[in-house]
């Protein structure tokens, strides 16, 4: 690698009335100008140059007064991409029709979506800019819990909330808990226990999992054999356990570990384009022959979409906490609604998580008109306790850990010739959003200690 | 005590530096810092890259473990910033002279290969080790602690004082990387690098100034990182991945490996230009690819290269390059930002020194 | 520096070490049942399982995590020879080697989806990419004969992100999976391992694509020729051979073999852009282990590795993957030219 190397040329001579004198100055072509001159032009320069700058601002602005901006972030790229365009989405449907029917305190809603590559350092950085940058006046989505966690350390010094609507990791909400987080999705603890109290009333006594090593995986497959253990002392946890990389392809070898450790159900925590793999790789090996699987977000739409018919029947969901054919008795009306408008929209059935964003969006819109403001402080207090809508179930924002309570259902998959992804999921039950939710004593107590949860010793290999 | 007008320089770009925040949002003074923290990053790895002829596709470990051991002794019971930064940069320099045995004696494209395969390997060890690095979930609220300045203690918590505090740090490893590369030490790996077997040959034992530099490289790439981690509040093993290990390439690319301010102002341009481009695109590494493509079929010396190559042609035909001094010099840097003649100008000066 | 590309048999002169290592990679496997058998399970709660206590010496286990070895082998072979043949004629180290074996996938996607066929999208779609690989030698390397090798590495990274996002761009970002044939649907049940069709089929194309490769490098007068651009660029262009018309002959050939590999892949798992990166790091790991610019190196490394991720597994389940970047590590303080590499590092 040669370079015209100027190392070497040393200049020593110097004018000590090189104030006056008139130089070349270098770039300029060689023309002669005193160095004042040349100082003038280029302040002027600069200050051109950065006019419009300030001019743009200032007209922005005031242009950026009007609209209340909601920031949204999700992961369009990477594993699980599709789970943030179906986060956008149902954004994108709420604002919509936020606006046909006026807006937020008169004012219209503005989105920014940002794609955080479910990367926790690519979130945060989103996270500032909209808020710092853009300006929003509130956060909505987040898929991946690693982010999550992530961009909550953030938020104080951004002073803005952020409304989740997907990652799940009950710490965001217990040890890590900062009340400028609210979660409209059920967390960990609570799809755990009610995935338990479901699977209690099976024979299987041989147990397992395939899960992603990160905080989901462990929260999801710890909340649940915890619970599932205490309902059923006669099961048997086996040490043989998976633990592949979120976003690795490949689980040949541990479908073949597993298989030959025997269990009678395996539950996963893959969700995603894992998800898919999983499911497909178990297939060919022939892996749930003889073995129960039970996921709540393997089962969510987007894997369905992808694989149709390769989706066995009798595997067990809660669809990721809403299938979109049973909302909570007494829903039917408002959920109708919301899946034609879905399915008008976007042409396919609404996500899980487009259920709950969409929710978000239009939660946030109440709790700023009974604001009056879209404040943080005041959004705070609002928040607190607020009863939400969802089109699918009714819950509430507890006030000491600010996670909705809502009833949740777990059902299993059969086949439905009449849909185009050919597999419904059936026989649901549902469980009381009390009875499913750790108490407020239980999480203040896990809160001031900081420890992690019991249940981290049920985790073998990861 | 006389300052020669390099230190002029020094110290003009540095007040330029400190004043600049001084109109800008917050989200900006972000941007500033990052770049000031990339900039290091791209000018530890141009020191092996430029100057000593050896392409590293696995510096982004060296800026990980920095992070990671400034992250970790943050989050202890005597959290002290300097301390941080120190072992920081120790750990990274140790993990680099490590690394650095098993490969400088090979020929590039080995040389690439195993810097790729140690970088990978200290990635999994970071993302694996869970009970250590926290694992795929990486170390989350690092703390800034306040400065102890003597008399009174720096809060370091608003985005302004970080930056100046890594202003201070940034521009006291550049200046020293840069001495460095002004001292015989310095010439001798651009020997190695435009001859190394002539250098053996000679008897100067290529092998240990290559192990020196990758030392001194990992090292400041453990600064880098070191400083990362307080910034950021949060890491994660990405951070040791050899897509993070493409940036500061990127960076030297289109900056210019032949000039020290290179790295720098490629950081520069890509920050600025990321922040701006990502916005309105998510093809970011289509962009990236090509200008990557473009830059090392057309203009390998990059921004800087081609800048310097202008202004020498520009020379009057004594080959003297007289440049004002003092003020002016500072003044100049400053309108850099938005006089592009001028930044030829300061990029031109900036490597005749 | 010499390529093995100069020798008819596969493990040439370096036989005698290359045969005791290949002893000791079929013994890994060997070594990690018995660890695995003996193993004393760490019990942290009495109501977690010794899962393997009760089944005693599993030799279906053993057996089908062979299989997934061979079957990883096969998808990284085809990429490796490759890179490796790349590397051996041209000394050009092709970081786009990964994002072309993608394209593979995505292309043969589209071929599906136009007319159904799988067989006919595993036949053609390696042929586009050939295509694509022939229009990047000519357009993007050729300008580049002479220049120092590390620009040349970091243009073929650049080549990786536009080719990533060009796969973004014209395919979105879902992950795309190929439907199996229905000729391929099913298992196989051989004394108890149940193991697929699909899977046996990818090791028995890529074990043949490797014959056929080395009968054509030994055998065939342009495979002739393609071992002397390797050995003696100059000497075989003074004799009068196109060296450039091979160059991009040899950048074609490896584009269809990891593209071929590609498709077979993308039948077994989804893929997504992204890939294209951690397919290289694989790729690494075996021709840093077999000897860069090595075919039979390419084939051992493959299946070195293949048998490292597979039962790595089973004896430390939580360093997974870690032991491929060991081994790379001490064959590089060992060995640093590969098991089977020739020549000076």
């Amino acid at each position: 690698m040669s370079q015209r190397n100027t190392i070497g040329k040393s200049v020593t001579s110097r004018s000590a009335t090189a104030a006056h004198r008139t130089v070349p100055a270098p770039g300029l072509a060689g023309q002669g100008l005193t160095r004042r001159d040349f100082l003038r032009r280029s302040a002027a320069a600069a200050a051109l140059l950065a006019a419009p700058s300030f001019v743009y601002g200032a007209v922005a602005r005031a242009a950026a007064a009007r609209p209340v901006k909601v920031g949204v972030i999700g992961s369009l790229t990477g594993a699980v991409s599709v789970w943030g365009r179906v986060t956008r989405d149902g954004a994108t449907l709420a604002a919509e029709q936020i606006n046909a029917a006026g807006g937020i305190l008169g004012r219209p809603v503005e989105l920014i979506v940002e794609d955080d590559a479910s990367a926790p350092d690519v979130g945060t950085r989103r996270a500032r800019k909209l808020v710092l940058e853009d300006n929003v006046d509130v956060l909505v989505g987040v898929n991946h819990s690693g982010v999550l966690l992530s961009i909550l350390e953030q938020l104080p010094s951004l002073n803005r909330v952020l409304i989740g609507t997907c990652a799940t990791s009950a710490e965001a909400t217990v040890q890590r808990f900062n009340k400028y987080f609210f979660r409209v999705h059920s967390n960990s603890d609570q799809e755990g226990m009610a995935g338990a109290l479901y699977a209690a009333q099976f024979p299987y006594r041989r147990w397992s999992v395939i899960a992603p090593n990160y905080a989901y995986g462990y929260e999801t497959w710890g909340s649940f054999i915890s619970v599932l253990k205490a309902l059923r002392p006669d099961i048997e946890i086996l040490d043989v356990q998976a633990w592949p990389a979120f976003g690795a392809p490949d689980f040949t070898s541990h479908i073949t570990r597993l298989r030959a450790a025997r269990p009678d159900a395996v539950v996963s925590a893959m969700w995603g384009g894992d998800a898919v793999n999983l499911i497909r790789q178990m297939q060919r090996f022939r892996f749930l022959d003889g073995i129960a699987l039970f996921s709540p977000a393997a089962l969510a739409l987007d894997v369905l979409y992808a694989l149709g018919e390769e989706v066995p029947e009798n595997l067990h969901s809660n669809a990721h906490g809403y299938w979109f054919e049973a909302p909570q008795p007494g829903r039917e009306a408002a959920n109708q609604t919301f899946v034609q408008a879905y399915q008008a929209r976007f042409g396919e059935y609404p996500h899980s998580t487009a259920h709950a964003t969409y929710t978000a969006l239009w939660a946030f819109k109440q709790a700023a008109e009974q604001a009056g403001t879209t404040d943080t402080a005041h959004l705070i207090a609002a928040l607190e306790g607020l009863e939400v809508q969802f089109p699918g179930y009714k819950g509430y924002l507890r006030k000491e850990d600010h996670q909705i309570v809502h009833d949740q259902a777990w059902g299993r998959t059969v086949a439905a010739p009449d849909l185009p992804f050919r597999r419904r999921i059936t026989d649901l039950r549902w469980f009381n959003g009390e009875d499913i939710t750790p108490s407020v004593e239980q999480v203040l107590r896990l809160r001031e200690s900081g420890d992690r949860p019991d249940y981290y010793r049920y985790i073998i290999g990861a | 005590m006389t300052v020669d007008r390099n230190g002029w320089t020094w110290l003009a770009l540095v007040a330029a530096a400190a004043l600049l925040p001084l109109g800008l949002r917050e989200f900006h003074v972000h941007l500033l810092t990052e770049i000031l923290i990339l900039g290091l990053f791209a000018a530890a790895f141009n020191l092996l890259f430029g100057y000593t002829g050896l392409l590293s596709f696995g510096q982004a470990a060296y800026f990980a473990i920095g992070a990671y051991a400034c992250g970790l002794w943050l989050k202890g019971p005597w959290p002290s910033l300097p301390l941080g930064l120190l072992l920081g940069a120790i750990a990274a320099g140790a993990a680099a002279l490590a690394v650095g045995f098993l490969c400088v004696r090979r020929d590039e494209i080995y040389f690439a290969m195993v810097t790729l395969a140690c970088g990978q390997l200290i990635f999994v060890a970071l993302w694996r080790w869970r009970d250590v690095t926290g694992g795929s979930d990486g170390i989350g609220g690092i703390p800034r602690p306040p400065l102890d300045l003597g008399a009174a203690a720096l809060n370091l918590a608003p985005t302004l004082h970080f930056y100046y505090f890594t202003l201070a740090v940034a521009a006291a490893a550049l200046y020293v990387l840069w001495r460095i590369t002004r001292s015989p030490l310095g010439l001798t790996l651009r020997a190695v690098r435009d001859n190394h077997r002539r250098v053996d040959y000679l008897g100067v034992g290529m092998a240990r100034y290559r192990l020196a530099a990758f030392g001194v490289s990992g090292a400041f790439c453990g600064l880098a990182g070191a400083l990362f981690a307080p910034y950021q509040g949060t890491i994660t093993p990405a951070l040791a991945n050899w897509m993070w290990s493409a940036e500061p390439v990127m960076m030297t690319l289109l900056g210019g490996p032949g000039v020290f301010a290179g790295p720098l102002l490629g950081a520069a341009l890509i920050t600025l230009l990321k922040d701006f481009v990502a916005s309105a695109t998510e093809y970011w590494p289509l962009l990236v690819g090509t200008a990557v493509v473009l830059l090392v079929l057309f203009l390998p010396g990059g921004v800087g290269g081609a800048v310097r190559d202008l202004v020498v042609r520009w020379k009057p035909a004594g080959g003297l390059a007289i440049r004002p001094e003092g003020p002016a010099a500072g003044r100049l840097a400053k309108a850099r930002a938005g006089a592009p003649a001028a930044a030829e100008a300061h990029g031109a000066r900036e490597e005749a020194i | 520096m010499q390529g093995m590309l100069g020798t008819t048999r596969i493990f040439g002169a370096a036989a005698p070490a290359g045969a005791r290592l290949l002893w000791a990679g079929l013994g890994l496997p060997a070594v990690a049942g018995v660890g695995h058998a003996g193993h004393v399970h760490h019990m942290m709660d009495h109501s977690v399982v010794d899962a393997a206590g009760t089944a005693g010496v599993d030799w279906q286990l053993y057996a089908t995590l062979f299989l997934n070895g061979l079957s990883e082998a096969s998808h990284m072979y085809l990429v490796a020879v490759g890179l490796s043949l790349i590397f051996g004629v041209m000394r050009v180290l092709n970081l786009a080697h990964g994002a072309l074996h993608i394209a593979g996938v995505y292309v043969a996607v589209t071929l599906l989806a136009w007319w159904g066929n799988w067989w006919l999208a595993l036949l053609l779609a390696p042929l586009a990419v050939a295509a694509l690989g022939a229009l990047i030698e000519v357009g993007l390397l050729r300008p580049m004969y002479g220049r120092p090798p590390t620009y040349v590495l970091i243009l073929t990274f650049g080549i990786v992100l536009i080719l990533h996002d060009v796969l973004k761009i014209g395919w979105g970002v879902d992950y795309k999976i190929l439907p199996e044939p229905p000729a391929l649907a099913g298992v196989v049940d051989i004394l108890g391992v149940v193991y697929p069709v699909s899977y046996l089929f990818g090791i028995a194309v890529a074990a043949a694509l490797g014959l056929l490769l080395w009968l054509f490098l030994a055998r065939t007068r342009p495979g002739r020729i393609i071992r002397a651009c390797a050995e003696d660029r100059e000497m075989a262009a003074s004799l009068g051979i196109n060296v450039p018309l091979v160059y991009t002959g040899v950048f074609t050939l490896g584009a269809f073999l990891t593209a071929f590999g590609g498709v077979l892949m993308g039948t077994i798992m989804a893929t997504s852009a992204p890939e294209a990166l951690d397919t290289m790091l694989y790729a690494f790991a075996v021709v840093v282990i077999g000897g860069l610019g090595s075919f039979g190196g390419a084939a051992l490394g493959s299946l070195l590795v293949g048998q490292l991720n597979a039962f790595g597994l089973l004896v430390m389940p939580e360093w997974n993957m870690a032991f491929m970047f060991l081994a790379m590590a001490l064959i590089l303080v060992l060995r640093p030219r590969g098991l089977l590499g020739r020549g000076g590092a």
